[in-house]
């Protein structure tokens, strides 16, 4: 028994059998260890010269200029998407939302794949756009699009359980004070989940910076076009290890800055302060 | 008339058709599930009825036989409910001058008016403060400032007391009066005390419909339905009127005074405090022979339920006569305390 003893660390009743916490410890470890032995290979004599090669900084900024084009993408089309699927009621709305969220648990290849389909040379789409002189696949304007495809559910589905979780009694109570549905969407409801919006958003920056099978197969590798970073990354493994390495463990940092970020957001805080 | 309505909710069997005038308020009672709030709903434009029509100011609110629908924010009428829900992210100030600002007032304008209807709930050194740091009064008071500040032509108010502590009620209770005096407004109530307090009128619903309606001392007083006779706490006996009083469908006589035409519907109140209680019989007129359904406390006194009345006698009086569920005994109603009057 542990008693709660002023000044000492307290302890409150928790109900985690012990064995449960012992499995927990061991997946946690499961998902350290190789990120620690990764970082044990690093070649820190050389890091800041591998990471500081000219195909590394291209491809690091390019990387980030995507993922930052997607993430307002994502925010541009997600929003509206997650407000009509919250708050509206259709046919077809459960169809509508599992196709949206296909993205999630896609092979990204096959998104690849499906992009081509619609906006490669010979695409659905593709093919009306060259006529007038429009080449999508294999540019940096395709790499946008597939880290996109790929980020999209994530913003829309945070974001949704955001709206369904405010509720809307708020906007009822700002209609009947006079206020237009653009003014209500404005004032009340983006101010009430702008904390899910935000992770939702942080979300889909890190799922974009990290997007490879997609970009790889619709957009190409071309360095300083469409070479990413994990483009970058999987092609110095086969020719330079403690660069792939090096690079790697950039990435690592980054996402660990985004993870925290979201973290430190997490949705519905603002609503659960006021509920008190 | 300044309101009409007239609407029907075929799926929770809702059909109300009603009036109120240029500067009254309306108490709307009723047991819960009665459709208290669908009414409420209906004229903020916050639920669409099947079919039927509303006026307010002669300005057409809904009108669905010729498809006519406006929606809340072009409606002018105000809804405060039972939880202040102030906009979290917002001040109180703010809150206030949400209204003002939506109908395009200027920045400025709208802070002035802020400011005027805060210090009018007298809430006017809370208009920094954020929903999160104030107390429950304090919160409804800044949303019954929220409520007024767009000049509403119609105010609805949905049970704005119940949620309240009882230390804080009545204060607001006396605000309200203020603040609804001389203007057009709608309240839903479960308190007695409320319709009494705030409004001129009230309408008794039951499943939906109306089931009585009046000048609130009228109702309370002479009610002819069973809710509201428990709402104002009477007896309320009903059968067909007498000679000397009344007959029940049982055959049962009740004698006292009262107004209405023999052979027509009447009803027989009493107040429960009036009621003696024994356990033989006594032979005066005017008693009947019950069983006791429960005893519930009452501050200074007991009130012994049973299936058709109640009586409130002393705690001393009940320990006397060894009252517990399921016991048989007298109630006596004196034929002076016995007010009968048609239906």
């Amino acid at each position: 028994m542990t008693l709660n003893v002023p000044g000492t660390s307290r302890e409150s009743f928790s109900g985690v059998p012990h064995w449960v916490i012992v499995i927990g410890i061991i997946g946690a470890a499961f998902v350290l260890l190789p990120l620690v032995a990764m970082a044990s290979r690093v070649n820190w004599g050389g890091f800041v010269a591998l990471v500081s090669s000219e195909s590394s900084v291209s491809a690091l900024l390019l990387s980030l200029r995507t993922s930052v084009a997607a993430t307002i993408f994502c925010v541009v089309f997600g929003v509206p998407m997650a407000l009509v699927l919250a708050r509206t009621t259709f046919r077809g709305q459960r169809l509508v939302r599992t196709i949206v969220l296909l993205p999630l648990v896609l092979p990204p290849v096959i998104g690849g794949i499906a992009l081509l389909a619609a906006f490669g040379r010979q695409g659905l789409l593709g093919r009306p756009l060259e006529v007038l002189g429009i080449s999508v696949a294999f540019s940096t304007v395709a790499v946008v699009i597939a880290q996109t495809f790929v980020a999209l559910p994530f913003l829309v589905l945070s974001l949704e359980g955001a709206l369904r979780l405010a509720g809307t009694r708020y906007e009822a109570v700002a209609a009947t004070l006079g206020a237009r549905p653009t003014t209500i969407l404005r004032r009340i409801t983006l101010p009430l989940v702008l904390p899910a919006l935000l992770s939702g958003a942080v979300l889909s920056f890190a799922r974009a910076l990290g997007e490879f099978g997609a970009t790889l197969t619709f957009a190409g590798s071309l360095q300083g076009v469409t070479r990413t970073l994990p483009l970058e990354i999987y092609l110095q493994r086969e020719i330079d290890p403690d660069a792939a390495v090096a690079l790697s463990l950039v990435l690592v940092i980054v996402s660990l800055v985004v993870v925290t970020l979201t973290l430190r957001t997490a949705p519905g805080s603002r609503l659960g302060r006021v509920t008190r | 008339m300044t309101l009409h309505l007239d609407a029907r909710v075929a799926e929770r069997g809702f059909d109300v058709r009603l009036e109120v005038a240029e500067g009254e308020t309306l108490a709307i009672l009723g047991p819960n599930g009665a459709g208290k709030s669908t009414l409420l709903s209906i004229l903020a434009g916050l639920l669409r009825p099947d079919s039927g029509s509303a006026r307010l100011d002669g300005k057409s609110l809904f009108d669905l036989d010729r498809g006519q629908w406006l929606p809340p924010h072009q409606r002018g009428i105000s809804l405060l409910a039972q939880e202040p829900l102030l906009f979290p992210h917002l001040s109180a100030l703010e809150n206030v001058a949400f209204g003002p600002r939506s109908a395009g007032r200027s920045r400025a304008e709208a802070r002035a008016s802020a400011h005027h209807w805060l210090a009018a709930v007298e809430a006017a050194e809370l208009s920094a403060s954020r929903p999160a740091q104030l107390s429950g009064g304090q919160a409804q008071r800044v949303a019954i400032a929220r409520a007024l500040a767009p000049e509403p032509r119609l105010l609805l108010l949905d049970e704005p007391l119940a949620a309240l502590d009882v230390a804080v009620a009545p204060t607001l209770r006396r605000m309200l009066r203020a603040v609804l005096s001389g203007r057009t407004a709608i309240l839903v109530t479960h308190e007695v005390l409320d319709a009494l307090t705030l409004a001129d009128r009230v309408v008794v619903l039951g499943d939906g419909m109306i089931v009585e309606q009046g000048v609130t001392a009228e109702v309370l007083q002479r009610p002819r339905h069973p809710f509201t006779a428990r709402l104002a706490g009477l007896n309320l006996l009903t059968g067909v009127r007498t000679a000397t009083g009344l007959r029940m469908p049982d055959g049962t006589l009740v004698d006292g005074p009262g107004t209405g035409a023999i052979g027509a519907p009447a009803a027989a109140a009493t107040r429960p405090s009036a009621v003696s209680v024994q356990l033989e019989q006594p032979h005066v007129p005017n008693a009947f022979a019950v069983i006791v359904q429960d005893l519930e406390p009452r501050g200074d006194s007991v009130r012994v339920r049973t299936a058709s009345m109640a009586a409130d006698i002393s705690p001393g009086r009940a320990a006397a006569l060894g009252l517990s569920p399921g016991v048989p005994v007298w109630f006596t109603l004196p034929e002076t305390e016995v007010s009968i009057y048609a239906l």
